[in-house]
């Protein structure tokens, strides 16, 4: 557990060179103090203040990411609250599952409030190991309205909301413009379909001899995620379960033809799978992917790269949240959505605590302190890597909507035009995304394993795309059918 | 008068026994709290349904059950572990062997030598793992690029389903330094008297080996085999950083796989129901290596 003050052991941890750290870390806390003078004194403040002079601070335990945002953020947040001070510890692996939380939880030593990704929320949120917060929404008027209506959905089981979503992320369609120009394609516009994408793929690849050195299109992009398949199965019109969310369709047509479309992709146009994958291997663990390095013309990624491609010069990318289908979707709006959620311990009995922290985290305020510190390490970064030109600052987008409209005032509005406009199509594309929760449904755990263990029996041979795909529909449909089992006995 | 002495209520004996009981007493507490207590817990979990967040339900054999006759990976990640255990046991008992026999030499610098060899046994596990992805990276990593200026297109290890385990044993083989101090000691508490009258009596090197070496090192190598075959039957680590179980679960281990359902899955009691399954199997298979060890083995004690 480290409290907030520790950011030199977080820049070690990073790898961060000793310099930068100094440099980071003193630009963090004096921003975190230049954030705070930002933040205008709510009327609570006075309040705050004046219990703070008769009682102790109370300390609550948040189990978050540990780095120089999350901790000059805090800072910010125990000045504003004096009432309160916060132990940051770091949350683990948590996307696919969260085996640090449901074990604290499970031996009643749960953190007061942790970060939840939301691709395992339902599963968990049935099994009570977050604390319902419909009460406390009701009591203090929070209006579920004001935040994207996609993760609420993920959110909420039975009826019963069971924490509040932070951010929001969804797929997105990058192309390499320069490459598009070298190929005689039209840099404004992307693939639409699946047929664009195969007569772009070939003119887009380079070859050398008979080795392929750049590639136009790789489905299995980027390398280290398990849930590639989702996106093109949706593409395909595939749906991960029935509406009941009682069974799980994963080894329908749409997934299978899906699974074999990438297989087709990999054999035809990216030199089968052992080139490829030997290729991809390559960038597994690096700080960059192969867009960013200008080894791959097309890939679909997510919108938080939108600003971290900036970081290269020599790239000059566009993008869309709107991601190719197939010839059967044709102009459908395809898309999930995902991302970060803050929860309460069921046990914690600094409810109340917690509450209050949680409320701040998806604020405006908090927007402006996050932005105001990243926006500090973005220009430290870009300093140390002798970037040229001004930052390009887009920071993770918040779930609730008046922090969202700060956002974009306040940063997405002085984007420079074409991350501007890569914004707008991202926001669009949240409109009509489904959420990864309501997706993964109760055995969501097995379903992101099925997807992996699908995706890789087929594109290493092992299976064909149909029997890769029947195997993880048996495994998730006996998970799904005992979680089900479970949850009615009990 | 008599100068009559308090007969003690406790003997010298009795009182060492005490003094010596109250300073195991922690220990035993700690045992009993932290070894036999959960060990107890998941003999009992096996039976059960439990997901660690919601009441644990009896499900007598069903966990049992399941495991044998409906639950493919139960089968596929047992393989997976065999295939490890009997390519990896021999090759790192040989491995420790020659090392240490090479390293046994009166040669100038040896510490140095010992010590480099003895080196990578205690690299943090997962630094090592680490290291290895790039060492084992397809396209520039040190083996194939080494391969490549041989003329050799190197496999492509841990993508590869052919590869992918022979790749993790091959990093488990760069960590045989410990088994071959081990060795090597055994091998330096061999009397030299043996080798002078095998001399004499006119056996060559390999004779000399063969006759006084290996059955003189044979208690050493039993014991190195021993731990081997139980700790390569938990081999989890390297396949948890290194490849997840992948590619398509090519080296999803037993262990890996429990893990899996325990706390990915939150199947707790088939977890526990797996490890006392495993249990039996590794103290079956350490019965059986001590079994034929007397045919093998020689105790010197034994044959006076």
């Amino acid at each position: 557990m480290t409290k907030v003050k520790s950011v030199a052991k977080t820049g070690i941890q990073k790898g961060i060179s000793r310099r930068s750290l100094l440099k980071n870390s003193a630009a963090v806390a004096g921003l975190a103090l230049a954030a705070s003078a930002c933040v205008p004194a709510g009327p609570e403040a006075a309040g705050d203040e004046g219990m703070a002079a008769s009682q102790e601070p109370v300390d609550i335990q948040i189990w978050w990411r540990i780095n120089p945002t999350t901790e000059g953020v805090l800072q910010v947040f125990q000045e504003r609250h004096p009432d309160i001070t916060v132990s940051l510890g770091d949350l683990g692996e948590a996307v696919y599952g969260t085996p640090k939380y449901v074990t604290a939880v499970a031996a009643g030593k749960g953190p007061d409030v942790s970060y939840q990704n939301r691709h395992t929320f339902r599963q968990f949120a049935s099994r009570n190991l977050y604390r319902p917060i419909e009460d406390l929404l009701e009591r203090d008027n929070v209006d579920k309205g004001n935040f994207m209506a996609g993760p609420i959905a993920d959110l909420t089981w039975q009826g019963t909301l069971y924490g509040l979503p932070h951010t929001a992320g969804t797929r997105y369609f990058f192309w390499n413009r320069t490459h598009f120009e070298e190929a005689g394609l039209d840099p404004d516009v992307g693939p639409e379909t699946w047929d664009d994408i195969m007569e772009m793929a070939p003119q887009l690849n380079k070859m050398e001899g008979d080795r392929i050195v750049r590639y136009g299109f790789l489905p299995h992009f980027p390398p280290g995620l398990s849930d590639q398949l989702l996106i093109y199965a949706m593409e395909n019109g595939g749906v991960s379960q029935s509406e009941d969310g009682r069974t799980n369709l994963i080894n329908t047509d749409p997934w299978v033809e899906a699974l074999e479309w990438c297989v087709h992709m990999i054999d035809e146009f990216g030199g089968g799978n052992a080139a490829a994958s030997s290729f991809m291997e390559g960038f597994a663990g690096q700080p960059v992917d192969p867009f960013a390095q200008g080894q791959v013309s097309m890939s679909s990624y997510g919108n938080w790269m939108i600003g971290r491609y900036a970081r290269f010069p020599d790239l000059d990318y566009d993008g869309t949240g709107l991601m190719p289908v197939s010839a059967s979707q044709e102009g459908a709006q395809v898309n999930w959505s995902c991302g970060w959620t803050f929860v309460i311990d069921p046990n914690t009995e600094l409810v109340e605590q917690g509450w209050e922290f949680i409320q701040w985290v998806i604020s405006e305020e908090y927007v402006r302190a996050a932005g105001t510190v990243g926006l500090a390490l973005e220009k430290a970064e870009w300093e140390r890597q002798q970037l040229p030109g001004e930052p390009i600052f887009a920071p993770t987008p918040p779930v609730y909507q008046p922090a969202m409209q700060v956002m974009l005032d306040e940063y997405y509005s002085v984007l420079p035009e074409r991350q501007k406009i890569m914004m707008e199509r991202y926001l669009d594309s949240e409109s009509f995304a489904v959420g990864c929760g309501q997706i993964a449904g109760l055995a969501a755990a097995e379903l992101w394993i099925g997807f992996k263990n699908a995706w890789e029996a087929a594109l290493t041979k092992k299976l064909t795309p149909q029997e890769a795909l029947d195997a993880s529909h048996a495994d998730v449909q006996k998970a799904l059918d005992a979680a089900w089992e479970n949850l009615e006995s009990s | 008068m008599t100068d009559a002495q308090p007969k003690p209520r406790l003997t010298n004996a009795a009182r060492e026994a005490l003094t010596c009981y109250l300073f195991l007493l922690p220990w035993g507490i700690g045992f009993l709290a932290f070894v036999i207590g959960p060990v107890a817990a998941s003999f009992v979990l096996g039976f059960m349904d439990y997901e660690i967040v919601t009441p644990a339900r009896w499900v007598g054999l069903s966990n049992y059950i399941e495991l044998f006759t409906d639950d493919q990976r139960f089968g596929m990640s047992m393989g997976n572990t065999l295939y490890y255990v009997l390519v990896f046991v021999p090759l790192h008992i040989l491995v420790a062997t020659l090392l240490a026999l090479l390293l046994n030499q009166k040669a100038r610098g040896i510490a140095v030598y010992r010590t480099l060899f003895y080196v990578p046994s205690i690299v943090p596990i997962v630094a090592g793992a680490i290291l290895w992805v790039w060492i084992l990276q397809p396209e520039w990593g040190l083996i194939n690029s080494t391969l490549r200026s041989v003329g050799i297109e190197g496999p492509l290890w841990l993508a590869s389903l052919t590869w992918s385990k022979p790749a993790l044993i091959l990093m488990a083989l760069w960590g045989s330094g410990a088994a071959m101090i081990i060795v090597l000691a055994g091998l330096q508490g061999v009397p030299q008297h043996l080798y002078e009258a095998a001399e004499i009596d006119g056996a060559n090197r390999w004779q000399r080996f063969q006759h006084v070496t290996l059955p003189m090192l044979s208690p050493t190598l039993f014991f190195i085999l021993v731990l081997s075959v139980i700790a390569s039957f938990q081999v989890f680590t390297t396949a948890y950083v290194m490849t997840g179980g992948g590619p398509a679960e090519s080296t999803l281990f037993y262990m890996l796989y429990l893990y899996r359902r325990a706390f990915v899955l939150l199947d707790m009691g088939y977890a526990a129901s797996m490890a006392w399954i495993l249990f039996v199997a590794v103290l079956a298979l350490t019965l059986v290596q001590f079994k034929l060890a007397s045919r093998w083995v020689y105790y010197e004690a034994e044959q006076s």
